[in-house]
């Protein structure tokens, strides 16, 4: 493996056994040979529609699932105290709704990862104040002995967010993550991620339907149809330099213009155009 | 489902009569020692008399008290609703949570195994292990766990399936919990309705398959029951004729009803939202 | 004569936790032929507004003002009258309602059963007006027999549109119909929505929090927050000219696309609970423009001419 690359993705295919009712067993092909390089303390944009096949990616490498075929592997990283490890991976999932628990508090929720982690060894102390302040749920005092049904879905994302970071993990898996919230409170999840990224170097994999919302926050972008990686490059390389049919139609609904086929540019759309 | 909390979910008025039913049982099972003026099978004095100051209900065709009978049949009804009930919860959940959990063949086999007890008709059943193990009431009360807990198990099972796929378990996966962790922390709080819920009806049908059995004459003799005491009341040829119906097979009737009501006003409001 | 004229409405939940003020002296007005976006975040009253219309949420209401349809008074009818009315005159698309499909009953039935609630129509017409319907919507008429699990998120919101225009109604609400689909699915959805509107000469009530994909088809938008309507214009006067500081930010939260990457800001803070009641302007805590006079006094609502409801615009 390269220097920086932290996870690599060789040629996994998954395939999922279903049951339909009334028409018997069927397969279908989730991940079809897909290949991919994640880049350390990068933003890795996934790119696709429904049932491309990104999320079983991102439950793969979480492992949730295991391929059918293919290897996923994960670098080894040196401590400070020479010691070799493997990368710890964490998630946050789609649905604000569903992956909070409605039976534990906030306080609880956050906790919850350290506490399995280091198996009630150590107390979390501060660390739930400080890390719901740092995704910006102050004063944590506040949100400590709520429940989740008193929450906003942003709120409840940063929840998700919170305990994603809680122990410091080396990746983090981001599904869709404001696909359910709205337009304007988005924004501010993606410039949280940002900055984790900035400020504490977690390498970033950011799942999502939305090219505007990758064209956000990636350094690096690989474009999902149909269960095959069909575009992979750096940003630069995938939205404005694309040659790629699909990707330009994704960039086309996006609201980007395309001036000429040949030299194409991303049109500045910082103001709503009338169509 | 859970917008509402067991404790005020109780707080209504259906909840608040229930309970008050329910504990007025309870204290005349416990305290039937002290409240009665005889033993529970004494035989203390003459058939048939009249409510009187020492006989408050009167007495039966054989000279048994007939309050005495009705405070320990008390005890008769809630043992068996509680140790039923109790027995499928525990059972059922435990089947129910492993199965659903596991997936896969282990999942099928006891999946199949609770249809075949569900196609079973309960009464029949019933009536024929009562009728040819001995009269006693541990094997009522096996007998109707044994029939009751697929009931649980299905209902628990779903609910485990469902919940297994959520977000807030795979994330307790992902972190790095066992089996044990997640169904501990993820899944049985939540099964807590449920099995309130499952307490409740299993022991309206507990009361009432004792009762019934005991009409029939299948119950344990050892035990007073209200079910018996109907029985013998209305064998008694000439019950309708003279006002004896109305202390010695009212009573015992009217018992039955009210605890049973009891339980279902507890039950509805244990399932309702409003 | 307006499709739907709804004069000062003002709605109020009471709960044990205390009364819900959801709605305040809203005023919003669908012209015929006419497709009105209403804007807002989530938890601003939209639905509610919605649904009081259509009068499916009266548990617990207290609710006063006028809502006018097509001329008649809707509080004056009866509850049968106002099931007629809802689904012939009035259609709904709501949230999620790709889920709204029964997953037990094939595709063709709901749409015949829908079509026999109303009118009285020979089993070969209904059939016809049904795969009328479903190629309108894009939908190969063939598959009329499947089940809804057969098709996918944007095709059973497809499914949904073509059930609620049916029976042809005058005006059509659509709460957040392009939630929970992929972008490119949107942008379908919501062109579809704006072509059968246009050519059924129907009238479209839209309600989303995503302005950019909404504004693309309205003629005329409302901005509601925390359940008054902050502002209101025609398309080009909202997209060009917005006066309104929530109006603003909406726009410039938008995700823009751009070759260099750039960070933009989202509107900081959260919306309000409905429980409390503002004396003066309930957007005052997270405007970057505030000043004395919005936390005392309510600015004048939008009525008539009065375009935007803010002090500071006056």
């Amino acid at each position: 493996m390269e220097e920086n690359e932290i996870i690599r993705v060789i040629d996994v295919t998954k395939i999922f056994k279903s049951k339909r009712l009334f028409k018997g067993n069927s397969l279908v092909t989730a991940l079809d040979g897909v290949s991919l390089d994640v880049e350390r303390s990068k933003i890795l944009g996934i790119i696709g529609e429904s049932g491309s096949g990104k999320t079983t990616l991102a439950k793969l490498i979480l492992g949730l699932l295991k391929p059918t075929s293919g290897v996923i592997s994960l670098a080894d990283i040196t401590n400070v105290n020479n010691e070799i490890r493997k990368p710890t991976v964490q998630v946050i999932f789609q649905d604000p709704y569903d992956s909070l628990s409605h039976m534990m508090t906030i306080e609880e929720i956050v906790a919850e990862p350290y506490l399995i982690k280091y198996k009630s060894r150590y107390s979390p102390g501060n660390k739930v104040r400080n890390v719901l302040e740092s995704v910006g749920l102050t004063p944590a005092e506040d949100y400590l002995h709520k429940y989740p049904y008193s929450l906003s879905g942003g709120q409840r994302q940063r929840v998700a967010i919170a305990r994603a970071i809680i122990t410091n993990p080396d990746i983090i898996i981001a599904d869709e993550p404001i696909s359910m919230l709205d337009a304007s409170i988005g924004v501010d999840i993606l410039n949280l991620i940002l900055d984790l990224n900035e400020n504490l170097g977690v390498t970033f994999i950011f799942i999502t339907h939305d090219i505007s919302a990758a064209a956000y926050i990636c350094h690096n972008i690989a474009v999902m149809h149909s269960g095959k990686i069909v575009e992979y490059g750096s940003r630069n390389q995938v939205l404005v330099q694309s040659q790629n049919a699909y990707t330009n139609s994704l960039l086309l609904a996006a609201g980007a213009s395309l001036i000429s086929y040949e030299n194409k540019k991303i049109k500045e759309n910082f103001n709503p155009t009338l169509c | 489902m859970h917008e509402k909390s067991v404790s005020q979910r109780l707080k209504t008025p259906k909840g608040i009569i229930g309970l008050i039913i329910l504990v007025f049982f309870i204290f005349m099972a416990v305290t039937a020692p002290l409240l009665s003026p005889y033993g529970p099978t004494d035989v203390s004095s003459q058939p048939l008399l009249s409510p009187d100051n020492t006989h408050p209900l009167g007495t039966d065709d054989v000279g048994k008290d007939i309050f005495t009978e009705l405070l320990y049949g008390s005890r008769t009804s809630l043992t068996v609703a509680f140790v039923v009930s109790f027995g499928v919860v525990v059972i059922g959940t435990f089947i129910g949570v492993f199965s659903g959990y596991r997936s896969g063949a282990s999942d099928r086999v006891l999946m199949r195994g609770v249809d075949i007890f569900l196609m079973i008709p309960d009464l029949p059943l019933i009536l024929i292990l009562a009728a040819y193990l001995r009269p006693s009431i541990w094997n009522i009360i096996f007998i109707l766990i044994l029939l009751g807990w697929p009931v649980g198990a299905r209902v628990t099972r779903a609910q485990t399936r469902t919940l297994r796929v959520s977000g807030h378990v795979d994330f307790a996966r992902v972190s790095g919990a066992t089996a044990p962790y997640v169904i501990r922390k993820h899944i049985i709080p939540d099964l807590y309705p449920i099995m309130v819920t499952t307490l409740v009806m299993q022991s309206i049908r507990a009361i009432l398959s004792e009762s019934g059995l005991a009409f029939l004459g299948l119950g344990d003799p050892a035990y007073p029951s209200w079910g018996s005491m109907i029985k013998y009341a209305i064998s008694y040829p000439m019950i309708f004729f003279s006002d004896a119906w109305m202390w010695w097979l009212l009573p015992a009737g009217t018992c039955i009803t009210l605890l049973v009501l009891g339980f279902v006003l507890l039950g509805q409001s244990l399932e309702s939202d409003y | 004569m307006s499709v739907l004229d709804i004069e000062e409405l003002t709605v109020d939940f009471t709960t044990n936790m205390g009364v819900y003020h959801v709605l305040k002296n809203v005023n919003l007005k669908v012209e015929r032929g006419e497709i009105v976006g209403l804007i807002g975040e989530s938890g601003c009253g939209k639905s509610t507004l919605a649904m009081s219309v259509l009068d499916i949420n009266s548990r617990n209401r207290r609710m006063s003002g006028k809502i006018c349809f097509m001329g008649e008074n809707l509080q004056n009818l009866s509850k049968e009258e106002l099931r007629e009315f809802r689904g012939k005159h009035l259609g709904f698309i709501p949230q999620s309602s790709m889920n709204a499909l029964n997953p037990l009953v094939r595709v063709k039935k709901q749409f015949t059963e829908t079509i026999k609630d109303h009118v009285d129509m020979p089993e070969k017409e209904m059939i016809a007006l049904s795969n009328d319907m479903l190629s309108l919507v894009s939908i190969d008429p063939n598959r009329v027999d499947s089940f809804p699990y057969e098709f996918s998120g944007g095709q059973r919101q497809r499914l949904m549109i073509a059930l609620s225009m049916l029976l042809s109604p005058e005006l059509i609400i659509a709460d957040e119909p392009t939630t929970s689909l992929d972008a490119m699915v949107q942008l379908q959805i919501v062109n579809l929505l704006e072509n059968m509107a246009r050519q059924k000469n129907t009238s479209l009530l839209v309600i989303s929090h995503d302005l950019h994909t909404i504004s693309r088809i309205c003629d005329r938008i409302y901005i509601m927050y925390a359940g008054r309507i902050m502002e209101t214009g025609t398309k080009e006067e909202i997209l060009r000219n917005p006066r309104h500081p929530y109006t603003q930010k909406l726009l410039s939260s938008r995700l823009p696309l751009m070759v260099e990457p750039v960070r933009i800001k989202g509107i900081p803070g959260s919306p309000p609970s409905s429980l409390k009641l503002y004396q003066g302007c309930e957007f005052m805590e997270r405007c970057e423009r505030r000043s004395e006079v919005c936390r005392e006094k309510k600015p004048p609502d939008c009525i008539g001419n009065v375009r935007v409801s803010c002090h500071l615009e006056g």
